[in-house]
């Protein structure tokens, strides 16, 4: 009687661990928790390329309408 | 290269709104969402002016300094940006911005809040440039791709500036000069009791 109440015991546990962990909200996991108060954390941006920049100041110029 | 600006020419902006429409064509902007409004004041009366307003990308940015999951961060070429990932939607941006630039879609029943939204300057996000989620989250990397945010480029009377600081200061200077004294820019005369 100890042992089958132990076993379902166990299998409650188990049971209740599986369905807390499935709970947990998609968006929840991968994302940053514990923050480094004033940094920037997330992903890093892609810098502009030296072509890029000078083709952004052209088009700057290129505003020049009276 | 200097920073990345904004400037709004209230003499020449008609209120056509056109530059409100491009934006949320571009970045298929989702509905209830502005990134760029036209403001109006004495509408309809003498001394009536327009200004196109976004994000003005500021050099100390409210935003950056009240979010308090840090999800701000600046481009080298000044333009502020924030990351959707870290964004908690709290709406602090919000309240700390005098532009009223951070927008916020209705995420769900009873009018809770989705992840912030606002202007990039064209320059999507911390995504991969130029990707599908990059596009999907913060709209279209225009400066990746070598121009101008949108709104500035198709304005008809070349009202809204945008580019490298110093150029649209340049520009905007051999306007002034051609116009004379005490035609400067919005808010000047207010700034320094100048009468217009």
């Amino acid at each position: 009687m100890v042992a089958i109440t132990r076993k379902f015991l166990v299998l409650f546990a188990l049971t209740a661990v599986a369905t807390g962990l499935s709970a947990c909200a998609e968006e929840e996991q991968n994302r940053v928790l514990s923050y480094k108060k004033g940094t920037y954390l997330g992903k890093t941006d892609q810098r502009l390329s030296e072509d890029q920049l000078r083709t952004l100041i052209s088009r700057s110029n290129a505003q020049r309408v009276y | 290269m200097a920073r990345m600006k904004f400037l709004c020419d209230a003499e020449r902006c008609i209120e056509c709104n056109a530059c409100v429409t491009a934006c949320k064509n571009e970045h298929e902007v989702p509905w209830g969402v502005n990134r760029r409004r036209v403001v109006t004041i004495q509408d309809g009366k003498p001394g009536e002016r327009s200004i196109s307003v976004a994000c003005m990308h500021c050099s100390d940015a409210p935003c950056t300094a009240v979010c308090p999951v840090d999800c701000f961060y600046q481009t080298e070429q000044g333009v502020v940006l924030h990351s959707k990932d870290l964004c908690i939607g709290c709406g602090y941006c919000f309240y700390a911005c005098p532009f009223g630039a951070p927008q916020y879609p209705q995420a769900g029943n009873y009018g809770s809040r989705g992840k912030m939204d606002k202007c990039t300057f064209c320059a999507g996000g911390p995504e991969e440039d130029m990707s599908s989620l990059e596009f999907q989250k913060y709209g279209r990397n225009r400066l990746a791709e070598g121009k101008l945010p949108i709104c500035a480029e198709m304005c008809s009377t070349k009202a809204l500036l945008a580019g490298d600081g110093d150029q649209v200061s340049n520009i905007f200077r051999e306007r002034i000069v051609a116009r004379g004294f005490g035609s400067g820019a919005w808010g000047w005369g207010t700034a320094y009791s100048i009468k217009g």
